[in-house]
């Protein structure tokens, strides 16, 4: 299961972003970086920026950092204000061209304190604010040139993926026969290699989906970072396509989707298979036309999970790139919170502060994050919770009455790795995640 | 309402959720295996009590034909589909259990003949499988939960007649 990740722009504050028209720069002001350092800003400081994208998204403009993921909207003065902090000035020198600029007093030296606070200064008065910034590691593939890329993504490509996928559907929407069902597992009378088989196949096509999201991006311009995470009790492979936010909203598009393409291209593949096997026209071996039934399977699966916006899936991110939200799912996250649990003062003040965006659109959105919390509730106890005991109860009896030199005493072992992988995965991915977390050093890209 | 009330009552409401989907799961399912009926090509075969064994070739009662029709299974079924290999009883019976017909054919069965039982496997993809089996010699054996027919020669009018007869007409429960 996997997913492309759309971070959102730095949540909350948004009220503090916006260089306010206020008096002339004149006081201190502090800020406290990510990493938890203090720094004062006084008239005569002089701030270093890293190279910020500058992408109109609305009446607003998206203000980013690509080598470190960090992006904040700001309205246009903010991008005015930007353009004055080029190193050389300073905070009074700044606040003197932006006011002069828009006609009324602007209070730069807050907005610097908000850049400041959400990492995106490098340095004051050349002293730097974080020595170890944890930016972006070229990968690999960053080397494969974008023009090779870029036909897959074209939209004659985009145009044969949706057929492909519309015809893989209508096949097994009207034809019973090429359906696939969960059976399609036991692919082999042999139930270790059933379960080797499928770890093997879903690792291998959620890394050509994760793949296909990062060249995606890279032929949009930009980069990725493959990851682990959660959904709910879900783990899942992911890719953060935190850059998208320094590149229009249109290109952002195909990266969000290609994973859903490469699943949709590989399902109509099998089920091609499968179809001119069943009309006589090709002779595969017949382990394979099995094996393309777990493919699309597992396809089909993971199409299905697309759907399920609430998990914060690649559809989720196509939601909110189209609707030009930013941080949706928590914002909706705080609503369901108010009409359940009731909120904290601080979750009260992250939801007022929230971008009015996202405000409007998260009541709805929290109705399909209800319907989702029911859907899973009754997911991990009608399936999840019992297969656990079927799977258990069945390692339990392999191996404490099959003799240990036979196969299915091994069998057995195996079968209870996969229940205890299954329950404890969870628990793992949120360990790796606070590792990751806390060796970084505070949060400089805002995850989801 | 304090937080922690609120709390109290909104978990409270999903246990009940669960429970409530649990117990009714259940019902759906013992509800389910109440009737049974059989009739149509083939002979009827008295149904075994069908427990879980843990692995293929683990101790278990006999079963009562040849190829089974019911009895002890393992946990693990086998997809639809065309075999080159036999499907141990253990793991047919678990798919009859789930409606589909098994073809099955001996080593004298001719090569012609082999290709039209999986030419019609191939056509009934979602609902047959198609294996040798050792103990056939020359005949051709059709199953389906509490039901056989043996062919001394493969006849593709009858092997028809039976899956579309037979195959989803049982699923842990008699379905039609």
């Amino acid at each position: 299961m996997a997913a492309g990740q759309l971070a959102p722009p730095s949540p909350g504050r948004d009220r503090e972003r916006q260089p306010a028209a206020a008096a002339p720069a004149g006081p201190v002001v502090t800020a406290t970086t990510p990493d938890g350092t203090t720094v004062a800003l006084g008239p005569a400081s002089r701030l270093t920026l890293p190279r910020l994208s500058v992408v109109p998204q609305g009446e607003e403009f998206l203000l980013g950092d690509r080598g470190t993921g960090v992006f904040i909207a700001v309205p246009e003065v903010g991008v005015l204000a930007v353009r004055a902090l080029d190193g050389r000035a300073t905070l009074a020198e700044a606040t003197a061209a932006v006011s002069e600029q828009v006609g009324q007093p602007v209070d730069v030296p807050a907005f610097a304190a908000v850049l400041a606070e959400t990492g995106l200064v490098v340095a004051v008065d050349g002293r730097p604010l974080t020595p170890d910034r944890p930016v972006r590691r070229p990968s690999p593939l960053d080397r494969i040139p974008e023009r090779l890329l870029r036909p897959f993504f074209s939209w004659p490509a985009w145009v044969l993926y949706g057929l492909l996928l519309a015809g893989s559907l209508a096949l097994v929407v009207t034809v019973p026969r090429f359906r696939p069902t969960f059976e399609d597992f036991f692919f082999y009378p042999n139930p270790a290699l059933c379960i080797l088989g499928v770890i093997t196949v879903n690792t291998l096509l959620s890394g050509g989906h994760e793949l296909a999201h990062y060249l995606a991006a890279r032929a949009a311009g930009v980069g990725g970072r493959f990851a682990i995470s959660l959904r709910w009790y879900f783990p899942v492979f992911e890719t953060e396509l935190t850059e998208l936010w320094a590149v229009p909203r249109r290109k952002r598009y195909s990266p969000l989707l290609a994973g859903m393409a490469f699943d949709s291209v590989v399902l109509a593949g099998c089920l091609t298979l499968r179809l001119a096997w069943s009309a006589g026209l090709v002779e595969p071996p017949l382990l394979l036309v099995r094996l393309a039934a777990l493919v699309a399977l597992t396809r089909l699966f993971v199409l299905t999970f697309q759907t399920m916006v609430f998990l914060r899936t690649d559809l989720y991110a196509v939601l909110v790139t189209a609707l030009g939200n930013y941080n949706l799912h928590r914002v909706s996250r705080l609503n369901v919170r108010r009409w359940t649990f009731g909120l904290t003062p601080e979750e009260k003040a992250e939801l007022a502060d929230a971008h009015p965006r996202d405000r409007l659109v998260a009541p709805w959105f929290g109705l399909l994050i209800l319907a989702g919390i029911l859907l899973a509730t009754w997911f991990f106890v009608r399936v999840f919770v019992p297969s656990t005991f079927v799977m258990g109860g069945w390692m339990l009896a392999t191996t404490t009455s099959a003799p240990a030199h036979t196969g299915a005493f091994w069998q057995g072992l195996m079968i209870g790795v996969l229940v205890l992988f299954r329950g404890f995965a969870p628990l793992l991915v949120m360990a790796w995640q606070r590792l990751r977390q806390a060796v970084r050093g505070g949060s400089t890209e805002v995850a989801t | 309402m304090t937080r922690t009330i609120r709390k109290v009552v909104v978990w409270s409401a999903l246990a009940a959720l669960a429970v409530g989907l649990t117990f009714f799961g259940w019902r759906a399912q013992t509800t389910a295996l109440a009737s049974s009926k059989q009739r149509g090509p083939g002979q009827a075969v008295p149904i075994l009590p069908s427990p879980h064994i843990p692995y293929v070739g683990a101790p278990h009662a006999a079963y009562n034909s040849l190829p089974p029709t019911s009895g002890p299974h393992v946990p693990q079924t086998i997809a639809p589909g065309v075999y080159r290999q036999q499907v141990p009883d253990e793991i047919q019976v678990h798919a009859l259990e789930h409606g589909h017909v098994l073809i099955q054919y001996g080593p004298g069965v001719p090569r012609a003949d082999v290709r039209m039982l999986e030419q019609v496997g191939r056509l009934h993809l979602n609902d047959v499988v198609v294996a040798p089996y050792r103990q056939l010699g020359g005949t051709v054996a059709l199953t389906a939960f509490g039901q056989l027919e043996r062919l001394d020669r493969a006849d593709r009018g009858s092997v028809e007649a039976f899956v579309v007869t037979f195959a989803g007409r049982y699923n842990h429960g008699w379905r039609r």
